[in-house]
Formats: C-alpha cells, structure tokens, sequence
C-alpha cells in the first residue's frame, strides 16, 4: 500500500470523526508544508498565518475530500492557493520580481564568485535558499512541489493549474538555476 | 523512459539541503491547529441537540395551542346570552343548576356595581326556618322582608334595581319608614318599596276576591259588628244629616239582626 492510500484513509477517518486520524496526518505533513510555505512566502510572519490557513482549509473541507488523486496533492494544491491569497492580499506581484529576476540573479551570482562572498554565504544550503528565493515564482513553485510535496510532474501541472509539459519545463529550469547557484556544491543526478 | 519522465531529478539531495534551513511550525501552531481540528468535530456531537431542542420547542407549542383550544369548550365565565338561549329543554336538575349559576353570576355583578359605588357588596341573606314561621312581626324581619322582597322580581330586577335606581330616586320612592335610610341605603330602600308594593298587590288581589262574593261580605262585615254599636253609628249619621246613608246602615243593621231592632225598641219604650 503506497504511503498516499494511507493519508487518504486517515483524511477519511478524520471526516468521519477522528481527531486522532487528523493528529497522525498533521505530524506526517507538517514539515514538508511548512517548508513549501516558508519557501513560497518568505516571510517568518506571513508563514505562520498562510500555513494554519491552510491547515484551517483542510479541517473545514474535511467532508468534500474525496479520495481521487493523492491527499499530499489536495493538501498541496490547498496551500498552494493560500500562497496565492496572500500574494494577492500583500499585492505582492511576484511576476514583476521575476521580470528582473535575471538581473538579480546574475548580481548575486557574480557576488558569490568572490572569495568574500563565498565565506559570508557560508554553507550550500543557505546559498541554495538564497538562489531558490531569487527564482521566478512559477520555477520556485514547481520545484518546491516536486522536492518538498513529493508531487510528480503532473500532479503540479494540475496544482498549478498548467500542462504537465509546462511544468516539467519549469522544473528543469529552476534546477538548471539552482545547480548554477550552488555551483560545485549542488547534488548531482 | 516514464521513469524518467515522472522523476526529473533526485529529490533526496535537494530536501537534505532545504530540511535545516527552512524550520518548522513552533509548538504553539501546532497545538492551535489540532485544537481546531478537535473544535471541528466537537460540534458535530452538539448538532444532535439543535433538532431536538427544536422539536422540543414546537412540541411544547403544539401542547399549549390545544390547551388553549381545549379550555374554550368550557367558558370561563357563563353570560346571561349562554344561558338565555338553551339548545335543548333542559331537566330540572340543568335547571336548578342553570339557576344557581345565573343567581350567583349576576349577583356578583351587582355586588360589583355595588363596590364600584364605593357600598360594600350584599351579603347572601340567610333565613331560617324559625324565622319564616315567625312571621312578618318577628323582630328585625322588616329590613329582610327588604332584601327577600329583591327576590320576588327575581336577580334580573335585583341587578336593575341595583344599577338603575340613583340614590335620591331610590329614597323618593322608598315607604316612609325608609325614607329616613341614609343616602348609601338607597338600593335597599328602593328594593324594599317593591317588596311593599309586591305585598300589596297580592293584598289587592285577596280583596278583589272577596268583593267578587257581593253580599256574602257584607253580611260577614255585618256580622262582625255588634248591633249596639252600628245602631250607635247610624244614629250619628242622622245627627250628621246623612240620613240617606243612615237609612242603607238600618236596612243592613235589620237585614243581618233581624228582629232586634224592634226588641231593642221595646226595651227602650
């Protein structure tokens, strides 16, 4: 039995009335979608507010879940819109940021080739957090789905509402940033 | 080649570097969130007492309507028009009953009327047997000769007598030895100059039947007299110079003594 027939079940369980089904779900899943926010946002505050919104979607469309597609896809895809809302709300316009978001990345790249740059920025991790920060919303979207949701390509095609086409472009683009950014420290396929 | 499609990249190498950086939700969130989730399903158990609350609600509604309806079978408060119209002759028990509800309902409006005026409601009289065998001159019979004689026109006229008759009318009409009543008797007096007046219209009809009889009451008068004393009166009339009237007197005096008049003669000479 595959680990997302078991979430779907609890998430049934938790419709029907079982607190402690949420609980098993909540523990399993918090992480992963804290950092898929925290990622999204990145803003400490607005963290907080946009991953309990998400989690208050989840308890109140507990009876419309239906078992159809994986529930880490429908809790994904939930906090996917929160991200949106609040982007909305904020009146952030993440697509101008990324309008420049070559220039950017070509400054930050040339600041991380120095010696200075590279000890200030310390460990790869927190150069990857950076560089993913610095990508167009729609990469930093698609690839967080993929590594944090441990969503395949079309299931973030249908989250993000795109073809599974485009968001594999998407994927390879934003690994292709991101593996340039980290230079020798990035993973190797 | 689907492997390779569904699965881009390695995700493992990637999640070790973002895992330490990124944190996680504090202690407090947690708790926030599953306390949510505890506050969604605990209302679902309470949803059980909305309907039946409700249905306790329009139960208790019902109830009451009926309750309601049911007591306008039976009337509070019996009107003459309830009891003036009977559907059906009613048995002598219905009546007697009947009577005893129309006595003591409108003797309470009039008592009501009474309090109204500012006079403290009548007492419901009571008589005893030793009282009604003691006759008209028993002592203190006449003030309830007053109050009985309400009773011959019945409660209606009681209650009329009681609300239509004003005090200076009442003491106006009232027998002379009520005239001396105080102004708040008044009622009583007027109800006792019916009494009176009832007394002697049962009095006027025991004489128009011995009238009817003629003669026969006269002879008895006659009788009753002694001739000394009618001959006495007649000899007044002819001094007085009703010597017509004193002739009828001799014919009636020689009629019903026949014979004395010529001994008492005799004896005279």
């Amino acid at each position: 039995m595959e680990a997302g027939d078991a979430d779907a079940q609890l998430m049934l369980r938790f419709a029907a009335g079982d607190a402690r089904a949420f609980d098993e779900l909540y523990a399993a899943h918090r992480g992963a979608l804290w950092r898929f926010i925290r990622r999204s946002v990145r803003e400490d505050a607005a963290t907080d507010d946009v991953f309990q919104e998400c989690w208050s979607r989840v308890i109140a469309n507990r009876e419309r879940y239906r078992p159809e597609a994986r529930f880490a896809t429908w809790l994904f895809r939930i906090a996917h819109n929160c991200c949106m809302d609040h982007w909305r709300r904020s009146g952030r316009r993440e697509r101008r940021e990324s309008t420049d978001d070559d220039a950017i990345a070509a400054a930050a790249d040339e600041s991380n080739e120095g010696p200075l740059g590279k000890v200030l920025e310390g460990e790869a991790g927190e150069r990857l957090a950076r560089a993913l920060a610095r990508l167009p919303e729609e990469q930093r979207t698609a690839f967080l789905l993929y590594v944090e949701g441990g969503l395949s390509v079309a299931e973030i095609g249908e989250t993000t509402g795109v073809n599974p086409e485009t968001a594999k472009s998407r994927l390879r683009y934003a690994v292709a940033r991101l593996k340039a950014s980290l230079g020798a420290d990035a993973p190797t396929d | 080649m689907e492997e390779d499609k569904d699965k881009p990249f390695e995700r493992e190498p990637w999640q070790r570097l973002l895992r330490d950086r990124a944190g996680a939700p504090s202690e407090t969130t947690d708790a926030r969130i599953r306390a949510a989730a505890r506050r969604a399903l605990a209302p679902r158990a309470a949803r059980w007492w909305l309907p039946a609350s409700l249905a306790a609600s329009f139960l208790l509604a019902v109830l009451i309507v009926q309750w309601q309806y049911g007591d306008r079978d039976t009337p509070a408060i019996v009107t003459e028009s309830d009891l003036a119209a009977p559907a059906k002759t009613p048995t002598s028990a219905e009546q007697d009953a009947t009577a005893v509800v129309e006595s003591s309902s409108i003797e309470s409006a009039s008592n009501a009327q009474l309090t109204r005026r500012g006079q403290a409601p009548r007492a419901e009289p009571e008589f005893s047997e030793d009282e009604f065998a003691a006759g008209p001159d028993a002592e203190g019979t006449e003030g309830r000769i007053a109050v009985t004689g309400s009773r011959i026109g019945g409660p209606e006229q009681d209650l009329k007598a009681a609300s239509e008759v004003p005090a200076e009318e009442a003491s106006d009409v009232a027998s002379p030895p009520l005239l001396a009543l105080p102004a708040e008797d008044a009622p009583a007096a007027a109800i006792a100059g019916q009494a009176e007046a009832a007394r002697e219209r049962e009095s006027a009809a025991e004489g128009r039947q011995e009238v009817a009889s003629g003669a026969t009451y006269q002879q008895t008068t006659a009788k009753l007299r002694k001739p000394e004393d009618w001959y006495a009166e007649i000899k007044k009339l002819r001094a007085a110079g009703r010597i017509e009237e004193a002739d009828r007197e001799l014919e009636r005096l020689k009629a019903a003594y026949p014979g004395w008049l010529e001994r008492h003669l005799q004896e005279k000479r």
